[in-house]
């Protein structure tokens, strides 16, 4: 391909994209439903695989009449194949919870081994599994709102069903609820059949092993080593492997059956020897022990009597108690009154004698200050007397100063002379001349020395000359110091004349000194008298006024002093008045609180009496109780020694009756629910085949129309490649391309979406059904390639033969418009009456289906298959639906199933039957043997699940309420006592018919049945005999296990208190109503809903799919047309309709056959879906025929209003056009 | 005779993405009642546009047109289908015949929305075609299919004959054959017709010559004396 077609072909997609996205989506269409359906059975298979294969579901379960030994579990193990044996405990009971009476199974608890395999391991959805005694896990569809428990509930189970009583076989009776749990031991909802009760186990759950009392093993658990080798375990070679392997069981059975008496029966009757020992000591105990309580009693009466008394003392003497007391409080009222008067006096007497204190400080204080006013005026007055004296004497002395002082001046100025004199004197004359001297005396002083020195030289000189010399030197010496001599004496004289002067001047001031001494003696000795008689009386001013003070200060102190003891005093008084008035409340109080305890104590007396008076009451009370419960204990334990008496004497019987012990071999197929997921899973492969087949045919055909039309459009394109020279191959590469890329991503889409979810959806549906793990999705590869194959053969190949064909032609002729189909005269115009008839749109209409009959065809089978899916869907809820409605409404017309007590007699059940019809909520009733039975035909085909045998005691009864019926006809069928009644599924299983026989297994017993007549039914299977018929087949007059009974007016309450009612009489363990069941059933039905949605989605996307992309064609290819009639004057509304009639016509015509094919298809589906329990109804209601229809309709009207907007869109110019 | 058709200032404008193209630029013209107008142009001159405008197929963006006093520049969708479904007779280049119809039955496509309308089989008559009245298209040839669309046309008794080029596909003899059908149609009953074409020798046939070029008209002529049919050669 070259870059420019690469680009035109992209170009074309993204210009194509309606058609493009409308191939791409029928291709998802197509592809996905068919991968996804055929996804959803291998993955429900995967998924059933890995769960038990996870869980470790037993291959084998063994049960024997006698139980199992240790021994025998060794045995087993020794086995070729076996790889594990577990053994286990189970055990039905009856749940008693007022009017359910369910069934429940316990299991034991396997716990896991060391490599964590434990048999059967349940899968813990809330809570735990259980580990001590009275603990239960229960299977999870109880839990919650669905089935009503919830973790610490507690349940009880019956004590006793069906004569046996319980505690021989459990350890607890109650169980709290621990946990809910899954088994793969059920797949299904059912969960088989049993004994007790009702006939029909409701449930299981799951206890800790030793709460079972028996001592060998209920059953055996065997795995296998298949799984190890294998991983199918649903085919055929898995179950050959296990019926393999049952010969061997088979003679390992016989094998401990021989040895069944030495390991077991002796030691079992031994064991009874003892129990019957223990009995007779047990017996000698009780009687012991009885002697001892009732002398224990006697000794407790006696001890009563001696209480009583000592208790009647008590009281006595508390009340003695209480009088003294009453005593003592009066009196203490009289003291505490004499104590306060006393008190008062002492108090009055202190406040008399603190006033007189008072007065007597208040005199002391006048006086004292009247004394030291007194004393104050008088030194006021020395003081003043002082003052003036001491004015008198200054007066004076500045007189005598005043004329004192012109002769104290002189006085002054001659010191002053004297003074500088002396001055002079000694500072300067003195020294100068002194100087003088001292330097001439040192000049006499150094001649002196020079002197003494030659003369001692002349002494010593030897020479004359040389003393001549020193004569002379000596001689000038001399007269050295005669010059000196001379200064000296001068200037002494000069010094001593100056001398004198000053001690002259000295003399005179001393005389007028002397003369002022004398003049002013006297006046001053007068004035210094004068002053020593003023300081000495200010001396004793002063002193006196010390004294004074120090005398204030004293009296002040002492009068505080006297302040002080008034005022403690007064304190003292008051603290004793309040003190006083404290004292008198405490007293008070006191007899007061003494007076209530007195109360108190009465009170606790009349109390106490009382009490004392019912305790002796109650002490009687108890006595005669004790001696009451000692009779009943006595008699109960006679009871117990003799019931313990029965049940060695029931043991002996049992021991006596055991038989040869028998193995029972049962595989997975025996597991309720295990073979039916395996039927249903095949089921919905089978419907996987028919549905994506149906839509692939579709798928082409769609895109074989599309593709046509798409090659058509491009033949002048490739009329041009080719004229351009382009090769064929390069040309188709083109359209292969367009081709394969829409339905490759078509395959993807359609792949993903149809695995993700159909399984899914199936899965769950399924779910409403089965207790299974979560969806292993597992792709089915082939399938897909298949399907992948498939979408690309229709595009590509396609593509590629109208591309191819195209290409035969010459460029030329491309490049010319193809020439339109010749129009033809159609059969109709042959019809002249109808044709005339007919307008131009229905012409043009009906000559256009007859031209394009590949479109005709196509359209109705799309749209046909749309109905018919549609119906299906519809059509399955119908029979689905119906069948609650038609077993419960018409055929079981009773509301009420009581379940008898096996046991009881022929008498009692005809005692219940009339009490239970004289009851007002009931109409009639009958009683009537209902058993879980085995069938199997002579051929081989069996119905082992799900199959009852009812026995109907009353003919006239039964006409009421069990209507049996022929199948279509619903005319009644009148019973033979030479053949059975069988229902219809069973009939068509078996491949029964009237005067055919067949094999009836019940309780491990075979029997011959005749068939008399096959009935109308859908849940499960019944054989119906009349009494007579069974009492022929079995040898034995039925006994019967259940009363039917039919209300008067079934509302909830009528309900509740006739189960009640029923229940409360001895002989009915469970009492049921069938509205319940219909409401299950109808829950049931409505989970269908999802499957029915699935199929309107598919089927609504089919019809639009195919009309969109029709109608697209069909209105491309006439676009010029259209264009012209708008041209003529056509309103929308018009050429719409000129448009759509066709399309009308055709999906009317695909309307109609796609409920045909619908009707086929729905019963297809039902027969592929039928399990062997019920039988759908096979009609399908007018409304569902009309809703399919209407929805189909709807659908077509949509694309069409879409496709009006497309019309209206079209350019009248485009007629104008010339053709290309 | 009065004015029939009036263009009063028509204007038509498309948008080419940014270009706005304006096909027809502004016209105004009449044409009398009963006149076998011609419109002439060269292709692209817009004269196709005026007859899709005139047809009611299109409408104007600007300006007024009557037609027998009626404005048609105002009606909206449903009364433009209205217009053509009464008053218009179409005829195209390639018949635009509806193949799945026989000639009759594509007459009576026509005549069957119309209340009054002209029997099917008179008209097919009336165009010469009495032999062929059950035959389909596909099996006539060009000028037969162009007379059965004329007779189409002629049925619902419009009050106005447009054709586009209606001698475009067919040979020359043919064409005469077709344009004598169409003046004899107009002459006979009166009814106006307006033809568009590029051949400018058709314009002496007509009663009424109207030029464009360019989305302009830059004639309009009244021929006094027209020519028939026969006379005319190309």
């Amino acid at each position: 391909m070259t870059a420019a077609l690469r680009k035109n072909v992209l170009k074309d997609i993204s210009k194509t994209k309606a058609r493009f996205i409308s191939i791409m989506l029928i291709v998802a269409l197509g592809v996905g439903f068919f991968t996804g359906i055929k996804a959803a059975a291998p993955s429900m298979n995967a998924s059933a695989e890995q769960y038990y294969k996870e869980n470790y579901l037993m291959d084998i379960r063994l049960l024997s009449t006698v139980g199992f030994s240790d021994k025998d579990v060794e045995e087993a193990l020794k086995l070729e194949h076996v790889k594990k044996v577990s053994p286990s405990y189970y055990t039905d009971a009856v749940i008693n919870s007022s009017g359910s009476g369910s069934v429940i199974r316990l299991y034991s608890n396997i716990d896991e081994d060391e490599n964590g395999i434990a048999l059967n391991k349940p899968i813990v959805h809330e809570g735990r599994l259980p580990e001590k005694t009275g603990e239960i896990a229960l299977e999870i569809t109880t839990f919650g709102t669905g089935g009503g428990y919830s973790l610490g509930d507690v349940i009880t189970l019956e004590p006793q069903i069906s004569g046996e009583h319980m505690d021989d076989k459990l350890e607890s009776l109650e169980y709290t609820v621990v946990g809910f749990v899954q088994t793969p031991l059920y797949v299904s909802f059912e969960r088989g059949t049993t004994s007790v009760g009702s006939g029909k186990i409701h449930m299981y759950g799951i206890v800790c092993s030793e709460e079972f009392k028996a001592d060998r093993y209920s059953q055996l658990y065997v795995l296998t080593d298949y799984t190890d080798t294998h991983s199918q375990t649903l085919d055929d070679d898995y179950n050959s492997f296990i019926d393999s392997l049952k010969p061997q069981f088979e003679s390992l059975a016989e094998k401990r059956a021989g040895l069944f008496d030495v390991e077991y029966l002796n030691d079992a009757k031994q064991k009874l020897a003892d129990a019957e020992n223990t009995l007779d000591s047990e017996r000698d105990k009780a009687e012991k022990e009885l002697a001892d309580a009732k002398e224990t009693l006697d000794n407790a009466e006696k001890e009563y009597n001696e209480k009583i008394t000592d208790g009647q003392k008590q009281l006595d003497d508390a009340k003695e108690k209480i009088q003294t007391g009453k005593k003592q409080i009066e009196q203490g009222y009289i003291d505490l009154d004499n104590g306060i008067k006393q008190g008062q006096a002492k108090l009055d007497n202190a406040q008399i004698q603190l006033d007189n204190a008072k007065q007597a400080l208040k005199d002391g204080k006048a006086e004292f200050n009247t004394q030291i006013a007194d004393a104050q005026s008088q030194l006021d007055l020395a003081e003043r007397e002082y003052n003036k004296g001491l004015e008198t004497y200054n007066n004076g002395l500045s007189q005598f100063n005043r004329e004192t002082a012109p002769a104290k001046a002189a006085l002054a100025l001659m010191k002053s002379r004297y003074d500088s004199a002396l001055n002079v004197f000694q500072n300067i004359t003195k020294p100068s001349h002194q100087r003088v001297i001292n330097d001439a005396q040192s000049n006499i002083d150094s001649a002196s020395k020079e002197k003494a020195e030659l003369e001692q030289k002349l002494e010593q000189a030897q020479t004359e000359a040389e003393k001549a010399s020193y004569r002379l030197q000596i001689a000038l010496c001399d007269t050295v110091i005669e010059g000196n001599q001379r200064i000296i004496d001068r200037e002494q004289e000069r010094l001593d004349s100056a001398e004198s002067d000053v001690n002259d001047i000295k003399k005179e001031y001393d005389d007028a000194l002397s003369q002022y001494e004398e003049q002013t003696a006297e006046p001053l000795k007068q004035l210094e008298e004068a002053k020593a008689q003023l300081d000495s009386a200010k001396e004793q001013i002063d002193s006196g006024k010390a004294e004074l003070a120090e005398q204030k200060a004293l009296g002040e102190a002492q009068l505080a002093q006297a302040q002080e003891e008034i005022n403690a005093g007064t304190q003292a008084l008051s603290d004793g008045r309040q003190e006083l008035i404290q004292k008198k409340n405490e007293g008070r109080q006191k007899l007061k609180d003494s007076e209530k305890q007195i109360k108190q104590a009465e009170e606790d007396y009349l109390n106490g009496k009382d009490e004392f008076e019912k305790q002796k009451l109650e002490g009687r009370q108890k006595l005669d109780d004790a001696k009451k419960e000692y009779e009943e204990k006595k008699e109960e334990a006679l009871l117990k020694l003799s019931d313990a008496q029965a049940d060695i004497d029931r043991a002996k019987e049992k021991l006596a009756d055991l038989s040869e012990p028998e193995w029972y071999f049962f595989t997975r197929r025996d597991n309720p629910g295990y073979l039916s997921l395996i039927d249903d899973t095949t089921r919905v492969d089978a419907v996987g085949v028919v549905f994506p087949l149906f839509f692939l045919l579709v798928v082409a055909l769609v895109c074989i129309t599309t593709l046509t039309r798409h090659v058509d459009e491009k033949r002048t394109e490739i009329g041009t490649l080719k004229a351009l020279g382009y090769s064929n191959a390069s040309i188709k590469s083109q359209f292969v391309f367009y081709s394969a890329a829409a339905s490759l991503v078509g395959c993807i889409l359609g792949v993903a979406l149809g695995m993700f979810t159909l399984p899914r959806v199936i899965y769950n549906a399924y779910g409403i059904m089965y207790m299974l793990i979560d969806l292993k999705l597992v792709v089915p590869i082939a399938n897909v390639i298949v399907a992948v194959l498939t979408a690309f053969a229709c595009t590509t190949i396609v593509a590629l033969f109208t591309c191819s064909k195209a290409l035969r032609e010459k460029p030329s002729e491309l490049m010319r418009p193809k020439a339109p189909k010749t129009a033809k005269r159609i059969l109709l115009e042959k019809i002249p009456f109808i044709w005339n008839r007919m307008n131009f749109t229905s012409k043009v209409t009906a000559r256009n289906i007859a031209r394009y009959k590949a479109r005709f065809f196509m359209t109705v089978i799309g749209v046909a298959g749309c109905t018919a899916l549609i119906l299906t869907g519809f059509g399955l809820k119908n029979s689905i639906g119906a069948i609650a409605e038609k077993q419960f409404d018409e055929i079981f017309t009773y509301d009420l199933i009581a379940v008898l007590e096996n046991e009881d007699t022929a008498h009692r059940h005809k005692e219940l039957l009339e009490s239970i019809k004289n009851s007002e909520y009931v109409d009639t009733a009958m009683l009537e043997r209902q058993t879980a039975v085995e069938v199997k035909a002579e051929n081989g085909d069996e119905l082992t699940d799900d199959v009852y045998l009812i026995v109907p005691e009353d003919e006239n009864a039964r006409k009421e309420l069990i209507h049996i019926r022929e199948p279509k006809s619903g005319a009644p069928i009148e019973f033979k006592s030479d053949g059975a009644v069988i229902t219809q599924k069973m009939a068509d299983v078996l491949k029964l018919s009237p005067g055919d026989t067949f094999t009836l297994t019940d309780n491990n017993r075979q029997y011959r049945v005749k068939v008399s007549a096959v009935a109308e039914n859908y849940i499960y299977s019944y054989v119906v005999m009349n009494p007579e018929y069974y009492e022929s087949v079995y040898g034995k007059a039925p006994l019967y296990n259940m009363i039917l009974g039919s209300m008067n007016d079934e509302t909830d309450e009528n309900e509740r208190k006739l189960g009640a009612l029923c229940l409360d009489k001895d002989g009915i363990v469970a009492v049921s109503f069938i509205s319940g069941s219909i409401k299950s059933f109808n829950d049931t039905v409505k989970s269908l809903d999802m499957v029915i949605l699935v199929l309107l989605v598919c089927a609504g996307l089919l019809a639009v799919v195919v009309l969109y992309n029709l109608t697209n064609i069909n209105i491309a290819e006439r676009v010029r047309e259209i264009a012209t009639i708008k041209v003529l004057g056509f309103y929308n509304g018009e050429t719409c309709a000129f448009v759509y009639r066709e399309n009308i016509i055709l999906t009317l015509c695909g309307i109609v056959s796609g409920l045909f094919v619908g009707v086929v298809l729905h019963r297809f589906v039902i027969l592929t879906i039928e399990i062997n329990k019920t039988m759908f109804a096979r009609d399908i209601a007018p409304l569902s025929f009309l809703l399919a229809a209407v929805l189909t309709a709807v659908f077509a009207a949509a694309v069409n209003f879409v496709m009006y907007f497309k019309i209206k869109k079209i350019d009248m110019v485009e007629s104008l056009k010339s053709i290309e | 005779m009065s004015e029939f058709v009036v263009f009063e200032n028509v204007y038509k404008r498309y948008k080419m993405g940014e270009v706005v193209i304006t096909a027809v630029d502004g016209i105004s013209f009449e044409i009398k009642q009963g006149e076998f107008a011609v419109v002439v142009g060269s292709s692209g001159a817009g004269k196709t546009t005026v007859l899709n405008i005139l047809g009611g197929m299109d409408s104007c963006d600007q300006g007024n047109i009557t037609v027998g006093g009626k404005s048609i520049s105002t009606l909206d969708e449903r009364g433009l289908a209205t217009y053509r479904r009464f008053d218009i007779g179409f005829v195209f280049q390639f018949y635009n015949l509806v193949p799945n119809l026989t000639a009759k039955e594509n007459v009576e496509l026509a005549s069957q929305i119309c209340k009054d309308h002209k029997d099917a089989v008179e008209c097919l008559k009336s165009v010469g075609l009495e032999e062929r009245i059950n035959n389909f298209p596909s099996q006539l040839s060009g000028g037969e299919q162009q007379r059965v669309s004329i007779a189409r046309a002629l049925a619902k008794k419009p009050k106005l004959l447009l054709c586009d080029e209606p001698t475009g596909a067919l040979d020359y003899n043919t064409g005469k054959q077709i344009l004598k059908l169409l003046q004899d149609t107009c002459r006979s009953e009166g009814m106006t017709v307006v033809l568009i074409t590029h051949n400018q020798a058709i314009t002496p046939m007509a009663d009424r010559v109207i030029t464009m070029k360019s989305g302009k008209v830059v004639r309009n002529v009244v021929n006094p004396s027209p020519l028939d049919v026969s006379l005319i050669e190309w």
